[in-house]
Protein backbone atom coordinates (compact mmCIF):
# COMPACT_ATOMS: atom_id res chain seq x y z
CA UNK A 1 0.00 0.00 0.00
CA UNK A 2 1.18 3.26 -0.67
CA UNK A 3 1.36 6.17 1.56
CA UNK A 4 -1.09 8.10 -1.21
CA UNK A 5 -3.52 5.39 -0.93
CA UNK A 6 -3.43 5.60 3.08
CA UNK A 7 -3.84 9.19 3.30
CA UNK A 8 -6.76 8.60 0.32
CA UNK A 9 -8.44 6.56 3.28
CA UNK A 10 -7.58 8.37 6.23
CA UNK A 11 -10.16 11.39 6.84
CA UNK A 12 -10.17 13.79 9.29
CA UNK A 13 -12.70 16.31 9.90
CA UNK A 14 -11.93 19.08 11.58
CA UNK A 15 -10.68 18.03 15.13
CA UNK A 16 -13.35 19.32 17.49
CA UNK A 17 -13.47 16.68 20.38
CA UNK A 18 -10.76 14.55 21.42
CA UNK A 19 -10.53 10.85 22.55
CA UNK A 20 -8.31 8.63 23.37
CA UNK A 21 -8.40 5.94 22.77
CA UNK A 22 -10.32 6.66 19.36
CA UNK A 23 -11.39 4.86 15.89
CA UNK A 24 -11.87 7.04 12.77
CA UNK A 25 -13.59 4.78 10.32
CA UNK A 26 -13.64 5.30 6.49
CA UNK A 27 -14.15 2.89 3.69
CA UNK A 28 -12.24 2.92 0.65
CA UNK A 29 -12.87 1.22 -2.56
CA UNK A 30 -12.17 -2.11 -1.11
CA UNK A 31 -14.40 -1.55 1.74
CA UNK A 32 -11.15 -1.68 3.59
CA UNK A 33 -11.85 -0.09 6.86
CA UNK A 34 -9.20 1.57 9.10
CA UNK A 35 -9.09 1.24 12.60
CA UNK A 36 -6.76 4.00 14.61
CA UNK A 37 -5.41 3.36 17.58
CA UNK A 38 -2.80 5.82 19.74
CA UNK A 39 -1.39 4.52 23.00
CA UNK A 40 1.26 5.24 25.03
CA UNK A 41 2.62 7.44 22.20
CA UNK A 42 2.60 4.58 19.83
CA UNK A 43 0.84 5.34 16.46
CA UNK A 44 -1.00 2.20 15.25
CA UNK A 45 -2.73 1.89 12.40
CA UNK A 46 -3.99 -1.81 11.11
CA UNK A 47 -6.49 -3.15 8.62
CA UNK A 48 -9.58 -4.68 9.33
CA UNK A 49 -8.46 -7.48 7.23
CA UNK A 50 -4.73 -7.99 8.11
CA UNK A 51 -4.65 -6.52 11.53
CA UNK A 52 -3.53 -10.03 13.17
CA UNK A 53 -0.82 -9.91 10.40
CA UNK A 54 0.52 -6.25 11.56
CA UNK A 55 0.23 -7.13 15.81
CA UNK A 56 2.54 -10.07 14.53
CA UNK A 57 5.02 -8.54 12.14
CA UNK A 58 8.39 -6.67 13.80
CA UNK A 59 8.20 -2.89 13.34
CA UNK A 60 9.45 -1.81 10.18
CA UNK A 61 11.73 0.63 11.75
CA UNK A 62 13.60 0.53 15.38
CA UNK A 63 11.76 4.49 15.34
CA UNK A 64 8.57 3.08 15.15
CA UNK A 65 6.31 5.23 17.84
CA UNK A 66 9.09 7.59 18.30
CA UNK A 67 7.90 11.47 18.15
CA UNK A 68 10.64 14.22 17.10
CA UNK A 69 10.29 17.92 17.29
CA UNK A 70 11.71 18.11 14.24
CA UNK A 71 14.14 16.48 11.16
CA UNK A 72 17.27 17.29 13.09
CA UNK A 73 16.21 15.33 16.44
CA UNK A 74 15.26 12.31 14.42
CA UNK A 75 18.88 12.50 12.47
CA UNK A 76 20.85 12.46 15.87
CA UNK A 77 19.02 9.98 17.22
CA UNK A 78 19.25 8.05 14.19
CA UNK A 79 21.86 5.03 13.90
CA UNK A 80 22.67 4.02 10.42
CA UNK A 81 21.90 5.11 7.37
CA UNK A 82 18.74 3.34 6.94
CA UNK A 83 17.59 5.03 10.04
CA UNK A 84 18.45 8.16 8.68
CA UNK A 85 16.86 7.80 5.20
CA UNK A 86 13.70 6.73 7.66
CA UNK A 87 13.80 10.18 9.49
CA UNK A 88 14.29 12.16 6.28
CA UNK A 89 11.33 10.64 4.37
CA UNK A 90 9.64 10.97 7.44
CA UNK A 91 9.52 14.50 8.56
CA UNK A 92 8.70 14.80 3.96
CA UNK A 93 5.42 12.62 4.39
CA UNK A 94 4.18 13.85 7.75
CA UNK A 95 4.58 17.50 6.19
CA UNK A 96 2.62 16.26 2.84
CA UNK A 97 -0.09 14.82 5.48
CA UNK A 98 -0.18 18.36 6.87
CA UNK A 99 -2.83 18.62 3.65
CA UNK A 100 -5.22 16.64 6.01
CA UNK A 101 -4.70 18.32 9.01
CA UNK A 102 -7.91 19.89 10.51
CA UNK A 103 -8.54 23.67 9.73
CA UNK A 104 -10.72 26.57 10.26
CA UNK A 105 -11.94 29.78 8.52
CA UNK A 106 -10.74 31.96 11.26
CA UNK A 107 -7.34 32.37 12.45
CA UNK A 108 -9.16 33.00 16.08
CA UNK A 109 -10.73 29.67 16.04
CA UNK A 110 -7.73 27.84 15.37
CA UNK A 111 -5.96 29.64 17.96
CA UNK A 112 -8.91 28.83 20.89
CA UNK A 113 -7.72 25.20 19.94
CA UNK A 114 -3.70 25.39 19.67
CA UNK A 115 -3.09 28.93 21.05
CA UNK A 116 -2.23 32.21 20.54
CA UNK A 117 0.64 32.77 17.70
CA UNK A 118 0.28 28.93 16.79
CA UNK A 119 -1.81 28.78 13.75
CA UNK A 120 -0.51 29.88 10.06
CA UNK A 121 -2.54 30.49 6.76
CA UNK A 122 -3.38 26.99 5.32
CA UNK A 123 -1.59 27.79 2.11
CA UNK A 124 1.18 28.61 3.79
CA UNK A 125 2.14 24.68 4.80
CA UNK A 126 -0.54 23.06 2.20
CA UNK A 127 0.67 24.38 -1.57
CA UNK A 128 -2.57 25.38 -2.95
CA UNK A 129 -4.36 24.70 0.29
CA UNK A 130 -7.19 26.95 -0.11
CA UNK A 131 -7.97 29.50 2.49
CA UNK A 132 -8.20 29.20 6.23
CA UNK A 133 -5.94 28.60 8.89
CA UNK A 134 -4.09 25.57 10.50
CA UNK A 135 -2.09 24.63 13.66
CA UNK A 136 2.03 24.45 12.91
CA UNK A 137 3.23 21.15 12.84
CA UNK A 138 5.03 20.77 16.36
CA UNK A 139 6.76 17.39 15.24
CA UNK A 140 6.26 14.41 13.73
CA UNK A 141 6.10 10.93 14.92
CA UNK A 142 6.44 6.80 13.30
CA UNK A 143 3.56 4.27 13.30
CA UNK A 144 2.51 1.55 11.92
CA UNK A 145 0.24 0.64 9.34
CA UNK A 146 -0.35 -2.88 8.63
CA UNK A 147 3.34 -3.76 8.62
CA UNK A 148 3.99 -0.18 6.90
CA UNK A 149 5.46 2.73 8.57
CA UNK A 150 4.03 5.51 8.69
CA UNK A 151 4.06 9.03 9.84
CA UNK A 152 2.24 11.94 11.28
CA UNK A 153 2.39 15.42 11.93
CA UNK A 154 2.13 16.23 15.67
CA UNK A 155 0.46 19.31 16.74
CA UNK A 156 0.41 20.45 20.51
CA UNK A 157 -3.36 22.34 21.90
CA UNK A 158 -3.11 25.10 23.99
CA UNK A 159 -3.60 22.79 27.04
CA UNK A 160 0.38 21.56 25.80
CA UNK A 161 -1.33 18.45 24.73
CA UNK A 162 0.21 16.49 21.94
CA UNK A 163 -2.27 15.72 19.31
CA UNK A 164 -1.86 13.32 15.95
CA UNK A 165 -4.22 12.52 13.65
CA UNK A 166 -7.05 13.87 15.24
CA UNK A 167 -6.82 12.50 18.52
CA UNK A 168 -4.52 12.94 21.96
CA UNK A 169 -2.12 11.16 22.64
CA UNK A 170 -1.82 9.95 26.37
CA UNK A 171 1.68 10.09 27.86
CA UNK A 172 3.86 11.54 24.40
CA UNK A 173 7.47 10.99 25.09
CA UNK A 174 9.65 13.30 22.63
CA UNK A 175 12.93 11.82 21.69
CA UNK A 176 16.09 14.06 22.04
CA UNK A 177 13.61 16.88 23.57
CA UNK A 178 10.21 18.63 23.50
CA UNK A 179 9.16 21.29 21.10
CA UNK A 180 9.15 24.45 22.72
CA UNK A 181 5.65 26.22 22.95
CA UNK A 182 6.91 27.63 19.79
CA UNK A 183 5.06 30.54 17.62
CA UNK A 184 5.37 29.75 13.87
CA UNK A 185 7.69 33.30 13.85
CA UNK A 186 10.22 30.13 15.04
CA UNK A 187 10.68 29.07 11.32
CA UNK A 188 10.86 32.59 9.66
CA UNK A 189 13.74 34.63 9.60
CA UNK A 190 12.98 38.49 8.06
CA UNK A 191 15.35 41.14 6.53
CA UNK A 192 17.12 38.49 4.25
CA UNK A 193 16.58 41.16 1.17
CA UNK A 194 17.16 44.69 1.16
CA UNK A 195 20.74 44.81 2.83
CA UNK A 196 22.26 46.36 -0.27
CA UNK A 197 20.19 49.28 -0.50
CA UNK A 198 19.98 50.16 3.03
CA UNK A 199 23.68 50.32 3.11
CA UNK A 200 24.25 52.52 -0.24
CA UNK A 201 22.41 55.86 -0.19
CA UNK A 202 19.16 53.87 -2.63
CA UNK A 203 17.13 57.14 -4.80
CA UNK A 204 15.59 54.51 -6.84
CA UNK A 205 15.64 51.65 -9.70
CA UNK A 206 15.05 53.76 -12.52
CA UNK A 207 18.10 53.76 -15.58
CA UNK B 1 10.72 64.64 -34.45
CA UNK B 2 10.31 68.01 -33.05
CA UNK B 3 10.48 69.48 -29.55
CA UNK B 4 7.94 71.38 -28.99
CA UNK B 5 7.08 74.65 -26.71
CA UNK B 6 3.59 74.70 -24.86
CA UNK B 7 2.72 76.56 -21.92
CA UNK B 8 2.15 73.93 -18.98
CA UNK B 9 -1.67 73.53 -17.60
CA UNK B 10 -1.64 76.15 -15.14
CA UNK B 11 -2.81 73.43 -12.29
CA UNK B 12 -0.95 70.52 -13.52
CA UNK B 13 0.65 69.56 -10.06
CA UNK B 14 -3.15 68.84 -9.17
CA UNK B 15 -4.34 67.74 -12.21
CA UNK B 16 -1.34 64.79 -12.38
CA UNK B 17 -1.65 64.20 -8.76
CA UNK B 18 -5.61 63.44 -9.13
CA UNK B 19 -4.48 60.79 -11.31
CA UNK B 20 -2.15 59.50 -8.39
CA UNK B 21 1.39 61.31 -9.79
CA UNK B 22 2.75 61.94 -6.13
CA UNK B 23 6.48 62.11 -7.60
CA UNK B 24 5.85 64.57 -10.51
CA UNK B 25 8.50 66.70 -8.33
CA UNK B 26 11.97 65.74 -6.61
CA UNK B 27 13.67 68.13 -4.22
CA UNK B 28 11.18 71.03 -5.42
CA UNK B 29 12.24 70.66 -8.94
CA UNK B 30 9.71 69.67 -11.41
CA UNK B 31 10.68 65.76 -12.94
CA UNK B 32 7.54 65.78 -14.93
CA UNK B 33 7.61 68.28 -17.17
CA UNK B 34 5.21 70.01 -20.09
CA UNK B 35 5.98 73.02 -20.83
CA UNK B 36 7.50 71.05 -24.12
CA UNK B 37 6.82 67.87 -25.51
CA UNK B 38 7.92 65.90 -28.24
CA UNK B 39 6.13 65.03 -31.91
CA UNK B 40 6.80 62.44 -33.94
CA UNK B 41 5.65 61.47 -37.93
CA UNK B 42 3.30 58.14 -37.62
CA UNK B 43 6.43 56.68 -39.96
CA UNK B 44 8.72 57.36 -36.73
CA UNK B 45 6.90 55.62 -34.34
CA UNK B 46 6.53 52.67 -36.86
CA UNK B 47 10.74 52.89 -37.38
CA UNK B 48 11.00 52.79 -33.69
CA UNK B 49 8.66 50.29 -32.90
CA UNK B 50 9.99 48.08 -35.17
CA UNK B 51 13.90 48.99 -34.26
CA UNK B 52 12.45 48.03 -30.23
CA UNK B 53 10.64 44.62 -31.52
CA UNK B 54 13.95 44.07 -33.37
CA UNK B 55 16.92 44.75 -30.64
CA UNK B 56 14.34 42.52 -28.03
CA UNK B 57 14.54 40.02 -30.77
CA UNK B 58 18.23 39.91 -30.73
CA UNK B 59 18.84 40.56 -27.21
CA UNK B 60 16.55 37.30 -26.66
CA UNK B 61 18.98 35.54 -29.32
CA UNK B 62 21.68 36.49 -27.07
CA UNK B 63 20.60 35.94 -23.85
CA UNK B 64 20.91 32.00 -25.55
CA UNK B 65 24.37 32.42 -26.81
CA UNK B 66 25.63 33.69 -23.64
CA UNK B 67 24.29 30.96 -21.69
CA UNK B 68 25.19 28.16 -24.27
CA UNK B 69 28.84 29.32 -25.21
CA UNK B 70 29.42 29.81 -21.22
CA UNK B 71 30.16 33.48 -21.51
CA UNK B 72 28.59 34.62 -18.19
CA UNK B 73 31.99 35.28 -16.40
CA UNK B 74 32.21 37.88 -18.70
CA UNK B 75 28.96 39.75 -17.62
CA UNK B 76 30.66 38.78 -13.43
CA UNK B 77 27.81 36.12 -13.91
CA UNK B 78 29.18 33.43 -11.47
CA UNK B 79 28.91 31.10 -8.86
CA UNK B 80 24.61 31.14 -7.63
CA UNK B 81 23.80 34.09 -9.87
CA UNK B 82 24.54 32.17 -12.70
CA UNK B 83 22.79 28.57 -11.35
CA UNK B 84 19.82 31.04 -11.33
CA UNK B 85 20.22 32.89 -14.46
CA UNK B 86 20.54 29.27 -16.44
CA UNK B 87 18.21 28.00 -14.49
CA UNK B 88 15.59 30.21 -15.09
CA UNK B 89 16.43 30.35 -18.77
CA UNK B 90 16.04 26.49 -19.08
CA UNK B 91 12.59 26.67 -17.25
CA UNK B 92 11.67 29.48 -19.61
CA UNK B 93 10.65 31.89 -16.60
CA UNK B 94 8.12 34.37 -18.46
CA UNK B 95 9.29 37.89 -18.08
CA UNK B 96 7.00 40.88 -17.99
CA UNK B 97 8.39 43.80 -19.40
CA UNK B 98 11.82 46.22 -20.21
CA UNK B 99 12.80 49.80 -21.23
CA UNK B 100 14.86 50.30 -24.04
CA UNK B 101 16.82 53.28 -23.61
CA UNK B 102 18.02 54.58 -28.05
CA UNK B 103 19.19 57.07 -28.86
CA UNK B 104 17.21 58.95 -31.83
CA UNK B 105 17.31 62.15 -33.12
CA UNK B 106 14.67 61.93 -36.18
CA UNK B 107 17.30 61.13 -38.64
CA UNK B 108 19.10 58.29 -39.12
CA UNK B 109 17.98 54.77 -37.40
CA UNK B 110 17.44 54.88 -33.60
CA UNK B 111 20.65 53.13 -31.55
CA UNK B 112 20.45 51.00 -28.56
CA UNK B 113 22.23 52.73 -25.50
CA UNK B 114 21.09 50.07 -23.59
CA UNK B 115 18.31 47.64 -22.26
CA UNK B 116 16.84 48.12 -18.88
CA UNK B 117 15.53 44.83 -18.54
CA UNK B 118 15.53 44.23 -14.54
CA UNK B 119 14.42 47.15 -12.91
CA UNK B 120 12.97 49.98 -15.30
CA UNK B 121 11.22 52.65 -13.87
CA UNK B 122 9.20 55.32 -15.33
CA UNK B 123 6.49 53.17 -16.51
CA UNK B 124 3.63 55.07 -14.46
CA UNK B 125 4.31 58.40 -16.42
CA UNK B 126 5.10 56.72 -19.81
CA UNK B 127 1.30 55.03 -19.76
CA UNK B 128 -0.83 57.35 -17.65
CA UNK B 129 0.41 60.74 -17.27
CA UNK B 130 1.58 61.71 -20.39
CA UNK B 131 -1.86 59.53 -22.16
CA UNK B 132 -4.04 61.99 -19.48
CA UNK B 133 -1.51 65.29 -20.39
CA UNK B 134 -2.78 63.97 -24.50
CA UNK B 135 -6.17 63.49 -23.58
CA UNK B 136 -6.38 67.22 -21.61
CA UNK B 137 -4.05 69.41 -24.12
CA UNK B 138 -4.45 67.47 -27.89
CA UNK B 139 -6.76 64.24 -27.98
CA UNK B 140 -6.86 64.16 -31.31
CA UNK B 141 -3.09 63.69 -31.41
CA UNK B 142 -1.78 60.18 -31.14
CA UNK B 143 0.34 58.75 -28.90
CA UNK B 144 2.80 55.67 -29.00
CA UNK B 145 1.08 53.96 -25.87
CA UNK B 146 -0.44 50.75 -25.60
CA UNK B 147 0.70 50.27 -22.33
CA UNK B 148 -1.69 49.32 -19.79
CA UNK B 149 -3.65 46.78 -22.26
CA UNK B 150 -0.42 45.24 -22.93
CA UNK B 151 0.20 45.07 -19.13
CA UNK B 152 -3.01 43.38 -18.37
CA UNK B 153 -2.97 41.17 -21.51
CA UNK B 154 0.61 39.70 -20.38
CA UNK B 155 -0.84 39.37 -16.76
CA UNK B 156 -3.42 37.07 -17.81
CA UNK B 157 -0.98 35.32 -19.91
CA UNK B 158 0.82 34.44 -16.72
CA UNK B 159 -3.02 33.15 -15.65
CA UNK B 160 -3.45 31.13 -18.78
CA UNK B 161 -4.01 27.42 -17.30
CA UNK B 162 -3.36 27.98 -14.02
CA UNK B 163 -6.38 26.60 -11.32
CA UNK B 164 -8.31 28.80 -9.25
CA UNK B 165 -6.95 27.71 -5.76
CA UNK B 166 -3.29 28.15 -6.81
CA UNK B 167 -1.12 29.66 -5.28
CA UNK B 168 0.48 31.62 -8.27
CA UNK B 169 -3.28 33.52 -8.91
CA UNK B 170 -1.54 35.46 -6.36
CA UNK B 171 1.13 37.99 -7.28
CA UNK B 172 3.37 39.63 -4.10
CA UNK B 173 4.94 43.04 -5.42
CA UNK B 174 8.14 43.95 -3.67
CA UNK B 175 10.77 47.00 -3.38
CA UNK B 176 12.19 49.29 -1.32
CA UNK B 177 9.98 51.12 0.63
CA UNK B 178 9.30 54.26 1.67
CA UNK B 179 10.57 55.44 -1.88
CA UNK B 180 7.56 57.41 -4.08
CA UNK B 181 9.00 56.59 -7.41
CA UNK B 182 9.58 53.16 -7.02
CA UNK B 183 6.12 52.67 -5.04
CA UNK B 184 4.24 54.42 -7.88
CA UNK B 185 5.67 52.13 -10.43
CA UNK B 186 4.83 49.03 -8.12
CA UNK B 187 1.39 50.14 -7.28
CA UNK B 188 0.67 50.67 -10.79
CA UNK B 189 2.20 47.32 -12.19
CA UNK B 190 -0.43 46.28 -8.89
CA UNK B 191 -3.47 47.74 -10.56
CA UNK B 192 -2.39 45.85 -13.86
CA UNK B 193 -2.29 42.65 -11.63
CA UNK B 194 -5.62 42.93 -10.33
CA UNK B 195 -7.31 43.76 -13.25
CA UNK B 196 -5.88 40.89 -15.27
CA UNK B 197 -7.16 38.76 -12.61
CA UNK B 198 -4.53 38.40 -10.03
CA UNK B 199 -4.72 39.28 -6.70
CA UNK B 200 -2.02 40.94 -5.08
CA UNK B 201 -0.08 42.35 -1.60
CA UNK B 202 2.34 44.46 -1.55
CA UNK B 203 5.51 44.81 0.36
CA UNK B 204 8.82 45.85 1.53
CA UNK B 205 11.47 44.08 0.27
CA UNK B 206 12.93 43.68 3.60
CA UNK B 207 9.63 42.05 5.36
CA UNK B 208 9.78 39.39 3.42
CA UNK B 209 10.32 36.24 5.34
CA UNK B 210 11.95 33.07 5.08
CA UNK B 211 9.75 29.67 6.44
CA UNK B 212 13.08 27.20 6.84
CA UNK B 213 10.18 25.08 7.63
CA UNK B 214 8.54 24.83 4.26
CA UNK B 215 11.11 26.49 2.37
CA UNK B 216 9.08 29.29 1.12
CA UNK B 217 9.33 33.02 1.05
CA UNK B 218 6.56 34.33 2.92
CA UNK B 219 4.95 37.60 3.53
CA UNK B 220 3.82 39.41 6.76
CA UNK B 221 0.95 37.07 7.41
CA UNK B 222 3.53 34.04 7.10
CA UNK B 223 1.46 33.15 2.93
CA UNK B 224 3.81 31.75 1.16
CA UNK B 225 5.25 33.62 -2.10
CA UNK B 226 4.64 32.09 -4.84
CA UNK B 227 5.06 34.60 -7.51
CA UNK B 228 6.59 37.76 -6.97
CA UNK B 229 7.52 41.15 -9.10
CA UNK B 230 10.58 42.76 -7.63
CA UNK B 231 11.75 45.95 -8.25
CA UNK B 232 15.19 45.16 -6.87
CA UNK B 233 18.21 44.55 -8.63
CA UNK B 234 19.13 40.48 -8.48
CA UNK B 235 22.20 40.95 -8.94
CA UNK B 236 21.81 42.66 -5.01
CA UNK B 237 19.75 40.08 -4.57
CA UNK B 238 21.71 36.96 -5.12
CA UNK B 239 24.76 38.26 -2.65
CA UNK B 240 22.10 38.96 0.13
CA UNK B 241 21.45 36.89 2.68
CA UNK B 242 18.36 35.21 1.12
CA UNK B 243 20.03 34.77 -2.21
CA UNK B 244 21.03 31.08 -0.90
CA UNK B 245 17.33 30.37 -0.75
CA UNK B 246 16.15 31.34 -4.37
CA UNK B 247 17.04 28.31 -5.98
CA UNK B 248 14.83 25.74 -3.74
CA UNK B 249 12.07 28.51 -2.76
CA UNK B 250 9.77 27.25 -5.72
CA UNK B 251 8.43 31.08 -6.20
CA UNK B 252 8.37 32.76 -9.45
CA UNK B 253 10.44 36.20 -9.76
CA UNK B 254 9.31 38.76 -12.12
CA UNK B 255 11.51 39.66 -13.81
CA UNK B 256 13.31 36.23 -14.08
CA UNK B 257 16.90 35.41 -13.22
CA UNK B 258 18.04 35.48 -16.74
CA UNK B 259 17.14 39.06 -17.24
CA UNK B 260 20.48 39.31 -15.28
CA UNK B 261 22.01 39.14 -18.83
CA UNK B 262 19.94 41.41 -20.01
CA UNK B 263 20.70 44.52 -17.73
CA UNK B 264 24.26 43.84 -17.50
CA UNK B 265 25.98 46.39 -19.95
CA UNK B 266 28.08 43.50 -21.29
CA UNK B 267 24.96 42.68 -23.53
CA UNK B 268 26.07 45.66 -25.49
CA UNK B 269 29.38 44.06 -26.46
CA UNK B 270 27.96 40.75 -27.03
CA UNK B 271 25.27 42.24 -29.39
CA UNK B 272 27.99 44.05 -31.51
CA UNK B 273 30.02 40.50 -31.45
CA UNK B 274 27.05 38.84 -33.14
CA UNK B 275 25.43 41.30 -34.86
CA UNK B 276 28.05 43.78 -36.03
CA UNK B 277 27.64 47.10 -38.15
CA UNK B 278 23.94 46.31 -37.08
CA UNK B 279 21.70 49.73 -37.99
CA UNK B 280 20.53 49.63 -34.71
CA UNK B 281 23.60 48.91 -32.74
CA UNK B 282 26.58 51.17 -31.51
CA UNK B 283 29.73 49.57 -31.62
CA UNK B 284 31.07 47.67 -28.09
CA UNK B 285 33.09 46.08 -26.31
CA UNK B 286 35.61 45.21 -23.52
CA UNK B 287 38.86 47.24 -24.75
CA UNK B 288 38.35 50.53 -26.39
CA UNK B 289 40.90 50.04 -28.93
CA UNK B 290 38.75 46.96 -30.15
CA UNK B 291 35.79 49.87 -31.52
CA UNK B 292 38.27 53.14 -31.21
CA UNK B 293 37.99 53.62 -35.62
CA UNK B 294 34.38 53.18 -35.64
CA UNK B 295 33.15 55.76 -32.92
CA UNK B 296 33.58 59.11 -34.59
CA UNK B 297 32.01 60.69 -32.21
CA UNK B 298 34.22 59.62 -28.86
CA UNK B 299 33.77 56.76 -26.90
CA UNK B 300 31.50 55.93 -23.53
CA UNK B 301 32.44 53.61 -21.05
CA UNK B 302 29.85 52.72 -18.85
CA UNK B 303 29.89 50.52 -15.76
CA UNK B 304 28.40 47.07 -16.20
CA UNK B 305 25.84 47.14 -13.32
CA UNK B 306 25.56 50.92 -13.41
CA UNK B 307 22.40 52.42 -12.50
CA UNK B 308 20.76 55.95 -13.15
CA UNK B 309 23.56 57.25 -14.83
CA UNK B 310 25.94 56.69 -12.24
CA UNK B 311 29.95 55.26 -13.15
CA UNK B 312 29.33 56.82 -17.03
CA UNK B 313 31.99 58.87 -18.72
CA UNK B 314 31.69 59.97 -21.85
CA UNK B 315 35.01 60.74 -24.02
CA UNK B 316 35.15 63.29 -26.97
CA UNK B 317 37.13 62.23 -30.46
CA UNK B 318 40.13 63.58 -29.14
CA UNK B 319 39.81 61.56 -25.58
CA UNK B 320 38.89 64.13 -23.40
CA UNK B 321 36.26 63.58 -21.30
CA UNK B 322 33.09 65.35 -22.29
CA UNK B 323 31.12 64.30 -19.16
CA UNK B 324 31.31 62.05 -16.31
CA UNK B 325 29.20 60.83 -13.23
CA UNK B 326 30.60 59.51 -10.42
CA UNK B 327 28.56 56.40 -8.56
CA UNK B 328 28.96 53.24 -6.46
CA UNK B 329 29.36 51.00 -9.45
CA UNK B 330 32.79 49.58 -11.19
CA UNK B 331 33.92 46.99 -9.32
CA UNK B 332 32.04 44.69 -11.89
CA UNK B 333 34.04 45.65 -14.82
CA UNK B 334 32.86 48.01 -17.86
CA UNK B 335 32.33 48.52 -20.90
CA UNK B 336 32.78 50.46 -23.98
CA UNK B 337 30.64 52.07 -26.39
CA UNK B 338 30.23 54.07 -29.30
CA UNK B 339 28.96 57.52 -28.44
CA UNK B 340 25.29 58.20 -30.14
CA UNK B 341 24.17 61.70 -31.16
CA UNK B 342 21.64 62.45 -28.61
CA UNK B 343 18.03 64.36 -29.22
CA UNK B 344 19.04 68.21 -28.28
CA UNK B 345 16.31 69.34 -26.01
CA UNK B 346 17.96 72.78 -25.60
CA UNK B 347 21.78 74.23 -25.85
CA UNK B 348 23.37 71.26 -24.36
CA UNK B 349 20.03 69.47 -22.67
CA UNK B 350 19.33 65.81 -24.51
CA UNK B 351 17.00 63.59 -24.66
CA UNK B 352 16.78 59.64 -24.31
CA UNK B 353 13.52 57.92 -26.08
CA UNK B 354 12.41 55.04 -23.87
CA UNK B 355 10.76 52.07 -25.71
CA UNK B 356 8.29 49.58 -23.19
CA UNK B 357 8.50 46.28 -24.42
CA UNK B 358 6.05 44.40 -22.29
CA UNK B 359 6.39 40.19 -22.99
CA UNK B 360 7.92 40.83 -26.47
CA UNK B 361 6.17 43.51 -27.95
CA UNK B 362 6.85 46.86 -28.32
CA UNK B 363 4.05 49.13 -26.45
CA UNK B 364 5.03 52.39 -26.03
CA UNK B 365 7.53 55.21 -25.67
CA UNK B 366 8.77 57.28 -22.68
CA UNK B 367 10.94 60.28 -23.15
CA UNK B 368 13.31 61.68 -20.90
CA UNK B 369 15.27 64.53 -21.04
CA UNK B 370 19.03 65.43 -18.77
CA UNK B 371 20.71 68.67 -18.19
CA UNK B 372 23.73 67.34 -19.86
CA UNK B 373 24.62 64.09 -21.73
CA UNK B 374 24.44 61.83 -18.87
CA UNK B 375 20.86 60.67 -18.14
CA UNK B 376 20.62 60.23 -14.65
CA UNK B 377 17.60 60.31 -11.87
CA UNK B 378 18.59 64.19 -12.60
CA UNK B 379 16.56 63.81 -15.42
CA UNK B 380 12.94 65.07 -16.86
CA UNK B 381 9.92 63.38 -18.21
CA UNK B 382 8.51 65.12 -20.87
CA UNK B 383 5.37 63.99 -23.01
CA UNK B 384 4.73 62.74 -26.65
CA UNK B 385 2.27 62.51 -29.36
CA UNK B 386 2.54 61.43 -33.32
CA UNK B 387 0.49 62.74 -35.60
Amino acid sequence: MTHAALRARISHPAVTALCSPCRLQSFGKSGFMVLLTLMSGTLLLAGCDDHKKSGGQPPASAQQGKMYKDLDACLADATGMEQVTACREGYHQALQQMAQAPHYDQRANCEDVYGPGNCVPRDSVVPGGGGGFMPFMMGYMMGNLGGHTVYQPVFIDRGGNALANGSRISNPSWSGGAPAAASPSSAVTRGGFGSTATAGAHLGMGG
Amino acid sequence: MLRQISPARPDWQSAVEAIGFDFHSFDAAPYWREEAFWQFSAGEIDGLEAAANNLHRMCMNAVAAVIEDRKLALFGITGLAAELVSESWARRDPHLYGRLDLAYDGSGPAKMLEYNADTPTSLFEAAIVQWYWKQALSPASDQFNSLEEGLVERFRQLLQGIPSQDPRRHLHLSCILPNLEDEGNLKYLEACALDAGFSTTRLDIADIGWNRQTERFVDLDERPIARMFKLYPWEWMVKEEFGANIARSACQFLEPAWKMILSNKAILAQLWQMYPYHDNLLPAAFEAAEIRSTAPLGLVRKALLGREGANVTIYDADGGIAESRDGSYGDEGFVWQARARLAKAGPKATAVLGVWLIGDQARGLGIREADGLITTDDCHFVPHIFS
